[in-house]
């Protein structure tokens, strides 16, 4: 049997318990399991002092099996019990290195899944949606009204048209005012004024705007002397100006007639001027508190606890009702192509 | 119909568990041979564990919104409500965003059932753990632009586009589709050893 030393044939190296070979059908056949000594199974080069002496194990046993020791390099056997419990170390580090990795991944893993599936009944919870006082019989379908009666229409159309379109927003809020310009304003004459969308605005102040919690008591009291469709958009129009200077009430003087100013400045009694949502008077933390200033503050925190049922994460936020049928809730600008194929969808169903 | 969303959405939620199992149980197999053949098996599992990823957010999108019976005008009006989610990133127009939102949940569709059939794996994973990365990216973006807006995942409930939106998605989607990918392209690229080798590939003894 001519003897020859095996070389890693990826490596070139030779193995490292020179397998001797005659070369014969019968060592070919065997060659799989013995001719790979350096690279087998993966074991890269650098790593052959390591857990790569682990595949040389296997080689071997099996090599050894099946050929006999005569094509055995004897010296590697004597390393062989030293070799194994270095191997066997290296290959429990590796085990424990892994099995700490993934519940590491685990662990980090279910904190976010328990906070999707905590908010699901948060999110799912149909939140009731107050009707404004002196609309036309609302559909059976409607959803409950919360809000008490004296609360003033802040909606445009009809309320028995199949859509409902609420809007959370503040008027400070400059995306609400590209959503108010962009879309809104080619919605309302065109599927509001047509009876398809009953379109409602929900105060929804933020603490960071300093004049968004004033603009709402204006709008509010506007509402209730019937000119908040034009008042809106005068605040909207000139948001930049009034956002700057707090001036909101020469906006509303001008964009109503004076008598009904009048109406408002005299609902608007006792408001002061300047609030922030942070800072309100009297520390109103809930519909009763409010009740006992500022009257209109009772409005906002009517719609800030729809809001709070919807969740309102950010202005503006806008739910659609179809039929009664509440939909899932959307923020941000949405352009009114897309939104009017949304509802011609729904229209057509 | 309810019941495949709710198992698809189960196996989307809870798969990356059973991969993470998979990837211990692999690297704690000592036998390189029986690795190899472990890592096929969890192969298998781990493509219907991201194809079920991908049917489930597909059906996330195209079911009918709460109140519509199952028909092609309520799949349509769903398409049509992702389309306002698509439009919320304020990366594309709305005309873009609008034939993103038509075309999304079918490639969703057809990835998963390719991901599912395990034909061409290598291709089907890659392409899987490069959407999930465009989609995660797409949620960075929204996140560092301030956008609160709905991911718009279609698994799940709603989430808020943040750091936890990432987190979960990184770990449920991506985690599982890089493993995928990973161990497709690993079982191709080392080629069992256990066939004959050649003589020629011996060395002269020098």
């Amino acid at each position: 049997m001519a003897s020859k030393r095996a070389f890693c044939r990826r490596c070139r190296l030779p193995c490292g318990f020179g397998v001797v070979s005659d070369n014969s059908r019968r060592t070919r056949l065997l060659l799989p399991a013995s001719y790979f000594p350096c690279c087998s199974f993966g074991v890269p080069h650098s790593r052959r002092g390591d857990c790569g002496r682990d595949s040389r194990y296997n080689d071997l046993d099996v090599f050894d099996s099946r050929v006999g020791e005569a094509e055995l390099n004897p010296e590697f056997h004597r390393s062989l019990s030293a070799e194994r419990s270095y191997v066997c170390a290296g290959w429990r580090r590796k085990a424990a290195a892994s099995i700490a990795a993934s519940v590491l991944a685990l662990v980090i893993g279910s904190p976010a899944y328990s906070q999707t599936t905590s908010a699901q009944p948060k999110t799912s919870t149909p939140a009731k949606t107050a009707k404004p006082a002196g609309t036309a019989a609302k559909p059976a379908t409607a959803p409950p009204r919360t809000a008490s009666a004296a609360a003033p229409v802040k909606a445009y159309g009809s309320s028995s048209a199949p859509i409902t379109m609420e809007v959370f927003s503040d008027y400070e809020c400059p995306v609400c005012r590209t959503l108010f310009e962009t879309t809104l304003r080619q919605m309302i004459p065109d599927y509001v004024a047509s009876g398809k969308v009953y379109l409602v605005h929900r105060d929804y102040p933020l603490p960071m705007h300093k004049y968004g919690y004033e603009a709402a008591r204006w709008l509010n009291a506007s509402a209730r002397v019937g000119e908040f469709q034009n008042a809106e958009a005068a605040l909207y129009d000139n948001q930049e100006a009034w956002a700057a200077d707090g001036n909101i009430s020469k906006y509303i003087a001008g964009a109503m007639p004076p008598g009904s100013f009048k109406r408002v400045q005299k609902l608007m009694q006792g408001c002061g001027t300047g609030t922030t949502a942070e800072n309100r008077p009297a520390g109103l933390v809930n519909v009763a508190q409010a009740s006992a200033g500022c009257a209109m503050d009772s409005y906002i925190e009517q719609d800030r606890a729809l809001g709070e049922r919807v969740p309102v994460h950010a202005t503006p936020t806008y739910v659609i009702t179809f039929k009664g049928q509440r939909l899932p809730p959307g923020s941000g600008v949405v352009s009114w192509p897309i939104l009017k194929q949304f509802f011609d969808s729904l229209l057509s169903q | 119909m309810n019941t495949l969303g709710s198992v698809l959405a189960w196996i989307a939620e809870h798969g990356y568990e059973f991969v993470l199992a998979g990837l211990v149980v692999t690297l704690c197999v000592r036998d390189p041979r029986k690795r190899r053949a472990v890592v096929r098996i969890l192969l298998i599992f781990g493509c219907i564990v991201v194809g079920a990823i991908f049917l489930a957010a597909a059906y996330g999108k195209m079911k009918p919104l709460p109140g519509f019976p199952w028909s092609w005008a309520s799949i349509r009006t769903s398409i049509s409500f992702f389309a306002i989610q698509v439009e919320s990133y304020q990366v594309l127009s709305p005309r873009a965003a609008n034939t993103v939102a038509h075309l999304l949940p079918f490639a969703e569709l057809f990835l998963g059932l390719w991901l599912v059939s395990g034909i061409g794996r290598r291709f089907s994973s890659l392409l899987a753990s490069l959407a999930i990365c465009g989609f995660m990216i797409a949620i960075t973006s929204a996140y560092f632009r301030g956008l609160k807006i709905d991911c718009g995942c279609g698994i799940g409930p709603p989430e808020e586009v943040g750091p936890a939106a990432l987190m979960r998605d990184g770990f449920r989607f991506l985690l599982p589709a890089l493993l995928v990918t990973i161990g497709a392209f690993w079982i191709r690229r080392r080629p069992s050893r256990t066939a004959a080798a050649s003589p020629d590939s011996l060395s002269p003894d020098s």
